[in-house]
């Protein structure tokens, strides 16, 4: 019975500590859980006209994606598969500081590949309802994190936290000013993102679905990402996930990229 | 006749009651009466071009589009204006219904340069040129750029554009205060022009409340004015208001009721009523008020079976107009008919149970017609008189008007479009015309090509862009725009070579490429399954007969060129136009015609005559030659509004040739012929420049409207009365006299 008291108490001190946790605390926690060193999946991603999944003219890239996490900077490297007039065309993404990414494009049948000199996190991932800034890691010191002040998160099992730039000027480069954020209170797993464009509007959703554990790490097999302005669906369907290939340690290069 | 008056005059407070109720149910339909948004068109659903350009819209989405130009007089290549350019462009984002991701400009344009750098894709006008030399440097930038030159800025480099799509449920009041907003706040030194389908309508809205606000209550007052000249007391001239405004208010209120909106072709209803039913009154009073008290009841009935019958020909009449498929010709026929109804309705039985109420008094002193207008009256019937006299050079008269109409009628012109509908020195129309001139124009023809295969194979991106050149040398294209265009550009920037490029591999990586700028709607171009692209064609040009005869060309080359594997298809607004004008001509024949024949039917049954009723439409068929000979001088145009011409002529001119043949079968039984056709003249010719005053005076208020069609119409309409009421005096004595044989009426 002792012992019965003390496990409960100690669950209500946990529940009660994870309740009381800020806004950073909670996304700190989650991208401490999220990011692997290395990572390889392959993309098959649809492009819906429209808001109806099922009805919408579709059009379907296939991709494979590297990702390196390394001292909080991320490389990725982007190679079409299908179809087949898109095959071979890829993208390196290599940030080498916190506030320098650097971007090179390679189009196949012009030969070799280009850095591109003016790259944006808002740019479209390709052609996508996704930016390129939604794969990068959260950089948690350029946004604000705060609760929100729902009466009854506390008994849901969800945290739900408002993101806001800390620099506004720097909305443009990511296409949009806030997110709230809703994660898993268990695994602090991120459910769905909220976009918030320039002028406060929400434009964009992200919901991402079928949770799975990999190794140590939850990641979701299908993302669906609403854009409610551009009224378009992206729907990412992941497979093939390996987490810490080995990859070369120059993979994330310009001779890769035009490999 | 008699006992339906007797019954009016015994329940006269149930029957006050009863119209009272009835106007008052029907009219609060008029609280949900919207105005027709031009986005609505004006076809049927089922027409052929409606159904392409919902495809075109299923495929390539269906969009709306508000565009700015921001004019300086002394160019825009300067830091302050293209500054100013940009945080335009920013705070265009805010607008309501805007798609904020897809405004265009040189503020937004994505550039795609292959420098030393890198590849370079961000906004054209990422940094404000700030020295001269940047200027020069970024003019000369524009100038090699095909997507931006005389495209977002004009070759004076006075204008630049910004362009973007816009929701079409946001109100036009919402938009247009809000582009007055943006204007105010970036006039000076330059000037905003705005230009979208809310903006056309919210002034369309303006137009159309204007001229309820002004014409209904000014044609109240002319015909007021009218009835008091004419009975000099103002019983006499509060009910036939009273009835006329119940008319107007019934019929708007079913037209609510229903559901259907006002246009601006219904919008003339009100005063048509007005006109029009001021003459019933007119002649239901002065017999009225002509006779003892005893002989009320049996005045009542000989004069109700006239204006039965000269309502329900007009109403005929304008009911002809159902043959059109155009929708506002057809609601315009289908409630001025309702309307006459309406009026005949209230002026026999709401006016006579209100005479029957008030107290009797003997108002009218037999001196109708003060001020001298009785005696111009005679004088004019006494000239007319003289003229008959001398039937060889009425003949000749009318024959050579009739040569000299028909020279103007080649002259006639066919179809109008939105923008024409405001005059010349309207906002609408000076933004439409500094859109014409500097840019590719307002008007678009959009051609959908589309292929088994992939359409994105060079050879066939070059047949497209052969078809794009072969259009812009044609004199009313402005430009053409598709994912050729972009193609090539890109091909340009990434391989210095100004071609499609060449292999279909480097089509859609080059597509891809573009697409990750954020600004770009690859969607609006080509389709998911990339078997279809959409080429838009802007036409300067806003004579629907050049766009025609353009389509005509441009359909010819296509037919001539494509192989057999590639399908093409037209669509876009300006087609509606030309099927628009394709039925005003079909509809305007076929209305002339029915409505000759139903007017010829009824009066050869009503005079039992068939010779009689070939009479009685000759001056119909003279006066609508000459509306359209004057129509052809004047230039103008057989639009929406001039199409309802001959419908209103024929309606409310069958009723001259009524009141003249009813009077002359009168007097043909009792007196010698001649002596018969000379006390016609003289009986019916009163009352039928009576109508002609009334009608003239009620119609001229439409010269006053917003609209230039409507006040052509007003111009248009007066005319007709005056030549059909002429015809009607000079030809049908001689007629008569010519053809008619006396006790051939079986």
């Amino acid at each position: 019975m002792k012992l019965k008291l003390v496990i409960f108490i100690c669950l209500l001190a946990t529940t009660v500590l994870a309740a009381t946790q800020s806004g950073e605390q909670i996304m700190t926690e989650e991208e401490s859980r999220y990011n692997a060193p290395t990572e390889k999946f392959t993309i098959t991603m649809s492009l819906i006209k429209g808001l109806d999944i099922e009805q919408g003219a579709k059009r379907v890239i296939v991709m494979d994606m590297w990702l390196e996490n390394k001292d909080g900077l991320q490389s990725s490297m982007i190679k079409i598969t299908s179809p087949a007039n898109l095959k071979g065309l890829g993208v390196l993404t290599v940030q080498s500081t916190a506030t320098q990414t650097d971007q090179w494009l390679y189009l196949p049948d012009l030969g070799r590949s280009r850095k591109i000199a003016s790259s944006k996190k808002s740019d479209k991932f390709m052609g996508s309802d996704i930016t390129f800034g939604d794969f990068e890691p959260e950089v948690l010191e350029r946004w604000n994190y705060s609760d929100t002040e729902q009466d009854n998160l506390e008994t849901e099992a969800i945290y739900r936290i408002v993101a806001e730039l800390r620099n506004p000027a720097e909305a443009k480069n990511y296409g949009y000013t806030s997110r709230v954020i809703t994660l898993e209170k268990e695994t602090f797993f991120v459910k769905q993102i909220e976009y918030f464009d320039l002028e406060h509007v929400k434009s964009k959703v992200q919901l991402n679905l079928e949770v799975v554990m990999i190794d140590k790490y939850w990641r979701a097999n299908k993302v669906i990402v609403k854009n409610l302005l551009a009224r378009h669906i992206t729907v990412l369907e992941f497979t093939n996930r390996q987490i810490n290939p080995d990859l070369p340690e120059d993979f994330f290069s310009k001779r890769y990229l035009e490999k | 006749m008699e006992k339906f008056f007797d019954l009016v005059a015994q329940h006269k407070k149930k029957v006050i009651a009863f119209c009272l109720i009835l106007s008052i149910v029907l009219g609060f339909g008029m609280s949900r009466l919207e105005i027709r948004s031009i986005l609505e068109g004006e076809l049927p659903d089922d027409d052929f071009i409606i159904k392409t350009n919902n495809q075109f819209k299923e495929v390539f989405g269906d969009k709306s589009y508000i565009v700015f130009a921001f004019e300086n007089q002394n160019k825009v290549m300067n830091t302050d204006s293209l500054a100013k350019l940009k945080s335009f462009s920013h705070d265009l984002r805010s607008f309501p219904g805007i798609d904020k991701e897809k405004i265009l400009s040189l503020a937004t344009f994505t550039q795609v340069e292959d420098s030393q750098d890198g590849l370079i894709i961000e906004p054209l006008l990422e940094s404000v040129p700030a020295t001269k030399l940047q200027i020069a440097e970024f003019t000369k930038m524009l100038k090699s750029n095909e997507l931006v030159w005389e495209r977002l800025i004009s070759v004076d480099l006075t204008t630049v554009l910004v362009t973007a799509p816009i929701d079409k449920t946001v109100s036009e009041i919402e938009v247009y205060q809000a582009a007055v907003d943006l204007a105010n706040k970036y006039q000076d030194p330059e000037e905003l022009h705005y230009y979208s389908f809310q903006i056309i309508d919210q002034a369309i809205d303006q137009g159309i409340n204007a001229d309820l606000g002004l014409l209904f209550p000014l044609a109240i007052i002319i015909i007021a004015v009218l009835l008091y000249f004419c009975f000099s007391n103002l019983r006499a001239v509060i009910l036939p208001l009273l009835v006329m405004i119940m008319a107007v208010v019934s019929t708007m209120g079913v037209m609510g009721w229903l559901s259907f909106k006002v246009s601006t072709v219904t919008s003339i209803i009100p005063v048509l009523i007005i006109a029009l039913g001021s003459s019933y009154s007119i002649h239901l009073l002065e017999r009225y008020f002509s006779v003892e008290k005893h002989l009320k009841t049996k005045a009542l009935s000989l004069v109700a079976r006239p204006i039965i019958l000269a309502g329900m020909t007009s109403a005929i009449g304008f009911s002809t107009l159902v043959v059109f498929e155009i929708i506002s010709l057809r609601e315009f026929g289908i409630f001025s008919a309702l309307g006459i109804i309406f009026t005949i309705f209230y002026n026999l039985l709401f006016c006579p149970a209100m005479l029957a109420l008030l107290p009797q008094k003997k108002y009218y002193n037999g001196s109708m017609f003060l001020f001298g207008l009785s005696e111009l009256t005679d004088y004019f019937l006494q000239k007319i008189s003289k003229i008959i006299q001398k039937p060889r050079l009425v003949l000749l008269i009318a024959i050579t008007l009739l040569i000299i109409s028909i020279v103007g009628a080649s002259q006639l012109q066919v179809g109008s479009n939105p923008t024409k509908f405001f005059p010349k020195d309207h906002q609408i129309r000076l933004t439409s015309e500094l859109f014409n001139e500097k840019f590719g124009g307002t008007g678009v023809i959009e051609v959908m090509f589309e292929t088994d295969e992939t359409i994105l194979h060079p050879e066939t991106l070059q047949q497209v862009w052969q078809f794009q050149q072969f259009c812009e040398n044609l004199e009313a294209v402005g430009n053409t725009n598709s994912v050729v265009n972009i193609l090539r550009y890109m091909h340009k920037s990434l391989n210095k070579t100004e071609t499609v490029p060449h292999t279909d591999r480097l089509i859609e990586q080059y597509l891809m490429l573009y697409s990750m700028d954020s600004s770009v709607d690859l969607d609006t171009f080509l389709d998911h399954s990339r078997q279809r692209l959409k080429v838009t064609i802007w036409m300067d040009i806003d004579d629907s007969q050049v766009i025609e005869q353009t389509y005509q060309q441009m359909r010819d080359y296509l037919e001539m060129v494509l192989p057999s594997t590639i399908n093409f298809k037209f669509g876009g607004e300006n087609m509606e136009w030309i099927a628009q004008n394709n039925y005003i001509v079909t509809g305007k024949i076929i209305n002339i015609v029915a409505s000759i024949i139903i007017i010829f039917l009824i009066c050869t049954v009503v005079f039992r005559s068939l010779r009689l009723g070939l009479i009685a439409i000759v001056p119909l068929v003279f006066s609508t030659m000459l509306i359209f000979g004057m129509m052809g001088f004047l230039g103008i145009r057989l639009d929406l509004a001039s199409c309802i011409l001959t419908g209103v002529t024929v309606g409310v001119g069958v009723d001259f040739a009524i009141h003249y043949l009813s009077r002359f079968i009168e007097h043909e039984e009792s007196y010698k012929f001649l002596c018969a056709l000379e006390k016609t003249n003289l009986e019916a010719g009163k009352p039928i420049l009576y109508d002609v005053y009334s009608n003239v005076l009620g119609f001229s208020v439409l010269m006053f409207s917003s609209f230039t069609p409507i006040r052509d119409f007003g111009v248009l309409i007066v005319f007709s009365m005056i030549t059909c009421s002429l015809a009607t005096l000079l030809f049908l004595p001689i007629l008569c006299e010519k053809f008619f044989i006396r006790g051939e009426e079986e």
